[in-house]
């Protein structure tokens, strides 16, 4: 049940990371700097692979 | 404790929903985007960018920040400790600002406050990329500081009045006596009549080869027009940075002009009538491949600041200037050649290095004569420069610097606030002009000039802890109306 509940999350989570992706990336293209200055993307790719990992080999058929 | 935690932890859990979550989330995202667009936007009108400099770890969750690398990094010890000099900075910003207040925090070497009489720290702000032109603003001067601890002060909002002897109450009343000969100024534009005394306007013409590049020159004139006729060419035959000409009387610009030149040779008449009886500044500006070919004055005064660069010479070069210490550089190596400064020679035996040449400063008051058989040179002194001893005179007031000779100065007008103190770190504030500086896709470019520090002693240093930039400009409001005026 719990077990669920958290793939259901983080899918959700998967989801939000990788629209988070795509606003930076066409905010930094639009207004260069505008999110490089502040902060760090990378970290952002990192999370999103660890939940595209947990997201792959959880997912239900 | 623990367990109390766990069980609003798990209440939290047992009550979200899907729904919750994503609006949380996308709620977030959409937090985010508006924050980072404030900050790119800055609708005040005001931001504030600290960086700090000492930090050796890694920042793994911030960004670049805005400070674009201290370089180059051969002037630099451990990223914040400058050895040479001078060294450049971008910062950059989202947008256009009209000032900053740049706070710096900073530490001088023991060796450097030993071994230095004259200590003198500068930053600037680009403000033109052809000519490599800096708005420099005074960050430290040791001699300044000590004359403002014992000298008689008398402060005019920013400008202050340093007299050895008290001679005078304030500083207009200073001012209005017209006598500055032992007098220097410190970052401090002094607009005063100069009255050249016995001048009579004659015939004769002063003729100038061969200028390469940018250059400026102070003309005299009473009861005539300005008449100087300069013929043009261009060595690569490239349409783009024409001349462009400026005259200035008494600082103020009074006549500007771009020049179109279609082919590589070109003429320009300057002809300006009913002018009051004053020095003019004439400034050429051009990049390096524009050569002056003939500069013809019919104005009989005419001295060049602070540079001198001839080439294609076929008669060698013979000039005057009222200073003693040159830097001569050669860029050709068929110009390599000696150097005669009034009877002593010099060697100019490599070209691209700038070689400092000075002798005895015996004549006071005469001028020290420098001619050379080379077919061109790049001449530099703090002073000034004419082509012929009668077309010689010096309109200017010694700047202070490290060869003024503090015997004979009395008084100093200046612009400038001494840093505090903080343990062993001064804090110095500097206010500059943004409204023409160059901001291209880096920000903007700043340097920060220490002359006496030559990269040959690495405990000769200043250790940069804290960068501070306070931007100001026009606010949201304003800039709209402003758009919406324009149309």
């Amino acid at each position: 049940m719990i077990g669920d509940k958290i793939i259901k999350y983080n899918q959700e989570l998967f989801y939000f990371f990788s629209l988070a992706i795509v606003v930076f990336f066409l905010l930094e293209i639009f207004f260069p700097g505008i999110v490089l200055a502040y902060f760090n993307v990378n970290i952002l790719l990192v999370l999103w692979l660890i939940n595209f990992i947990f997201f792959v080999f959880n997912k239900k058929d | 404790m623990i367990e109390v935690f766990l069980f609003f932890l798990l209440k939290i859990w047992h009550n979200l929903n899907m729904k919750k979550v994503r609006y949380f989330l996308y709620g977030f995202l959409v937090f985010i985007v508006i924050l980072l667009a404030v900050f790119y936007i800055v609708p005040t009108g005001k931001i504030t960018y600290k960086q700090d400099l000492s930090k050796k770890y890694f920042n793994f969750l911030g960004g670049r920040g805005f400070l674009h690398k201290i370089s180059p990094e051969e002037r630099l010890l451990e990223d914040n400790k400058i050895i040479g000099d001078p060294v450049y900075f971008n910062f950059r910003t989202s947008r256009n600002f009209s000032k900053v207040k740049m706070t710096l925090k900073y530490k001088l070497s023991s060796a450097v406050l030993g071994n230095n009489e004259y200590l003198n720290i500068e930053t600037g702000v680009l403000m033109d990329k052809a000519n490599w032109r800096y708005n420099l603003y005074p960050v430290f001067n040791k001699k300044m500081n000590e004359v403002l601890n014992e000298w008689n002060i008398i402060k005019n909002e920013q400008t202050v009045l340093a007299q050895k002897d008290k001679n005078y109450s304030s500083l207009e009343d200073f001012l209005n006596q017209k006598n500055f000969s032992s007098t220097v100024l410190y970052n401090y534009n002094l607009n005063y009549d100069y009255i050249l005394p016995d001048y009579e306007v004659d015939d004769k013409i002063v003729d100038v080869y061969n200028l390469k590049g940018s250059y400026s020159f102070y003309t005299y004139i009473k009861n005539e027009d300005l008449k100087i006729d300069f013929s043009f060419l261009n060595e690569k035959v490239s349409a783009n940075n024409q001349p462009s000409i400026f005259v200035y009387y008494q600082n103020q610009l009074i006549f500007e002009d771009a020049l179109s030149i279609k082919d590589s040779l070109g003429n320009f008449n300057l002809f300006l009538s009913d002018l009051p009886e004053g020095v003019y500044k004439v400034e050429i500006k051009v990049d390096d491949d524009w050569l002056t070919k003939k500069l013809s004055s019919h104005n009989s005064k005419m001295v060049f600041i602070n540079k001198v660069w001839l080439n294609d010479l076929s008669t060698g070069l013979k000039i005057w200037s009222n200073k003693n210490n040159f830097k001569i550089k050669s860029f050709s190596a068929q110009c390599l050649s000696d150097v005669k400064i009034n009877n002593e020679t010099f060697l100019v035996d490599e070209i691209y290095k700038q070689f400092d040449f000075s002798i005895e400063d015996i004549k006071k008051e005469a001028l020290n004569e420098i001619s050379s058989d080379s077919c061109g040179l790049l001449i530099e002194t703090n002073g000034l420069f004419a082509f012929s001893e009668d077309s010689f005179f010096n309109p200017i007031i010694s700047k202070l610097n490290e060869e003024s000779d503090w015997n004979n100065i009395n008084t100093i007008i200046a612009n400038y606030e001494p840093p505090k103190q903080e343990n062993d770190y001064y804090i110095s504030e500097i206010e500059m002009d943004l409204h023409s500086a160059v901001r291209d896709k880096d920000g903007y470019r700043f340097l920060i000039s220490a002359p006496f520090l030559k990269k040959s002693n690495n405990n000769e240093y200043i250790e940069l802890k804290e960068i501070n930039m306070e931007f100001e400009g026009s606010n949201l409001i304003n800039k709209i109306s402003s758009i919406i005026n324009k149309e």
